[in-house]
């Protein structure tokens, strides 16, 4: 499903390149839970975005179901995007003034699909949104927002999801509820990875891979 | 859901931006549509002054026209007809020689009626030295009038009996000639039957006598070098056609008219038809002054408005996509194509664009409207579909064109940087 070979990623400091990647790989295939484990700054944040199409690494490789994304432009990454991968954040990142049906819907127009409606509806329902489906955003609980971001991360039916501190604005039982739902996704054939810096957090997943501040983990390519 | 839905509700959730867009849109339109109007206003006003003022000139030069025909058929001209090839100052001179036309032409003209001649005079006039006297005078031969229009009118001329003469001013004065005085002129024998008042002209030196004795006296019989036609009761607009019919009756002959009022009041006529038509020329010019002023104006004043109304566009489309940047990140987390987040930021730029164009266009009409004359026709003459339509139709375009920028720039933000900063 989804396969990073041997990234490497930097960024430009004040007293020059600071490395955060290197030399990452891994693989995960359907029906796993990954969890990327690691202290704030380790670069979690920039392989789940390069994962995902939205950050380009200096050198290596990430492939979507063989699909190599940066040997393609940004108009197909961004397609790819849209039907294959579901993104959660741990600030939610929803739009302030649609409501919770809304925002659901918005992912919708990314992709192309039918019976997009029903099918949010349905997913609201199934994260116990169906009394706040025309409230927005302000208007939620964390646990509400969190779990608004994840029907609507669901929404084009992605067999990936890439989810970054999904938990860390939540109080525990809301984050047991949202790790639960990414469990049970998973359970169904997807694939998520995972990024946390809570070791409760990444017991959820099938498997862990650490990842230390400046330095990355070189992870065996058989996993 | 559609991407229009996305682009309403985001334009509710920040009203101000949209309307201080419309509201800049729409103030750029209103000075637009409103010097448009007024322009449209100010051709239709002077369309109306010109034509009333036209419609005045008529009235007024019918009137005089009237007037004058009225005028000049009561008062009359004088036409003095002469041999071809003479002048009136010939007949005064001693060195041209003398030009004659038969005398039977005063009857011609007296009977065919050219025009409603009040009197016919056949007339020999010379300049020639009275030998007895040993001066030179003005010697006139009249038969009294062939012609009298009607019965009631009295004769300008009375015949001269032969053996008479009639002395003019200067001659009787000169040479002290008295009334019933026996004279000798070319060794014949003639009396005075009566001297004239002064005239201050050339009368006061002409001797007159019979028209015959003066045709025996000169050996010149049945000629004539003269015929006066006074008083012809006719429009003067009709002179140039009775000297025409006169010249065909009348074979080698001249027609000049000579100390006519008659002529004066035309000339008057035309002058005033002149003056009209220059004054009417004048407010055509003033009117056309002040279309250029009020272009001239709106010339610099409309592409400030419009550079200001949309510098402000940018500026606040600019402010709306910083504001954005979260956004933007997450709808190209969930897979939005730059293009269509482009989309986004361009379909509020037309609805800004179409909601103040409609807006302006309706302040524009009635801002030309209140400075309107409260006549029928007006509203109609400034609500132009044409306007609306051109108006409505280029407004989202360059609202477009200003939020163009600032919405690509949205539109290429790389998402990791944005979601990174958020």
């Amino acid at each position: 499903m989804l396969e990073i070979d041997s990234i490497a990623k930097e960024y430009a400091g004040p007293a020059g390149p600071v490395p955060v990647l290197r030399e990452f790989s891994l693989r995960a295939g359907p029906g796993e839970m990954l969890a990327i484990q690691g202290p704030s700054g380790c670069g979690k944040t920039t392989l789940l975005l390069a994962a995902g199409g939205m950050l380009r690494p200096d050198q290596g490789a990430v492939r979507i179901q063989g699909r190599d994304l940066y040997a393609m432009d940004s108009g197909q990454r961004a397609g790819i995007r849209a039907r294959l991968a579901g993104f959660v954040f741990q600030q939610f990142h929803l739009l302030p003034y649609l409501t919770v049906l809304d925002n659901v819907l918005a992912a919708g127009l990314a992709g192309s699909g039918a019976g997009l409606q029903n099918r949010a509806l349905e997913l609201i329902e199934r994260f116990g949104l169906a009394h706040r489906r025309n409230h927005v955003p302000a208007q939620l609980s964390t646990g509400e927002r969190q779990r608004t971001a994840l029907a609507r991360a669901l929404l084009n039916q992605p067999p990936l999801i890439l989810a970054d501190e999904p938990t860390g604005n939540l109080d525990s039982e809301n984050g047991a509820q949202v790790l639960e739902f990414l469990r049970r996704f998973a359970a169904d054939g997807g694939t998520v990875v995972l990024a946390t810096h809570e070791p409760e957090v990444a017991r959820y997943a099938s498997r862990i891979i650490p990842l230390k501040s400046l330095t990355a983990h070189s992870v065996p390519s058989h996993l | 859901m559609r991407i229009t839905h996305l682009i309403y509700r985001e334009i509710a959730h920040r009203k101000l931006v949209f309307a201080l867009g419309v509201a800049a849109i729409t103030v750029a339109v209103a000075s637009l549509v409103a010097e448009v109007s007024w322009l449209r206003l100010h051709d239709w006003r002077t369309d109306q002054i010109l034509a009333a003022k036209s419609a005045e000139t008529k009235a007024m030069m019918d009137r005089l026209e009237e007037d004058i025909r009225k005028i000049t058929v009561r008062m009359g001209f004088n036409m003095v007809i002469l041999p071809q090839g003479q002048t009136l100052e010939d007949l005064q001179s001693e060195e041209r020689p003398p030009r004659f036309m038969p005398e039977e032409y005063a009857d011609r003209l007296s009977t065919n009626q050219v025009a409603t001649i009040n009197h016919v005079l056949p007339a020999l006039i010379q300049r020639l030295k009275w030998p007895e006297q040993q001066r030179k005078i003005i010697l006139m031969g009249v038969k009294g009038e062939v012609w009298i229009q009607s019965a009631s009118q009295k004769p300008i001329l009375e015949s001269i009996a032969a053996g008479q003469v009639v002395a003019g001013y200067e001659l009787h004065q000169s040479l002290k000639l008295k009334a019933g005085q026996k004279i000798q002129f070319q060794g014949r024998e003639l009396v005075v039957s009566k001297l004239l008042p002064e005239r201050g002209n050339a009368d006061d030196v002409t001797l007159w006598m019979n028209l015959g004795e003066m045709q025996a006296l000169l050996d010149c019989k049945q000629r004539i070098n003269a015929i006066l036609a006074l008083e012809c009761n006719c429009s003067v607009d009709r002179l140039a056609k009775i000297r025409q019919e006169i010249g065909r009756l009348l074979p080698d002959t001249r027609v000049i008219e000579f100390a006519s009022q008659a002529i004066a009041r035309a000339e008057a006529r035309n002058r005033a038809a002149e003056q009209a038509s220059a004054a009417l020329l004048q407010e055509r010019e003033h009117r056309r002054k002040l279309r250029s002023e009020q272009e001239a104006l709106a010339a610099i004043l409309i592409p400030l408005v419009i550079v200001a109304a949309g510098a402000w566009i940018g500026l606040l489309m600019h402010g709306n996509a910083r504001e954005r940047r979260s956004e933007v990140g997450i709808l190209r987390a969930l897979g939005f194509k730059s293009s269509q987040v482009l989309l986004l930021f361009l379909g509020k730029a037309v609805l800004m664009g179409l909601v103040g164009s409609l807006l302006g266009y309706a302040l524009g009409v009635g801002a030309a409207w209140l400075r309107a004359p409260a006549e029928p026709g007006v509203m109609r003459l400034l609500a132009d579909p044409r306007l609306l339509g051109a108006v409505v139709l280029a407004t989202p375009g360059l609202a477009v064109m200003m939020c163009w920028i600032p919405a690509l720039l949205a539109a290429r933000q790389d998402p990791a940087t944005i979601l990174g900063e958020v």
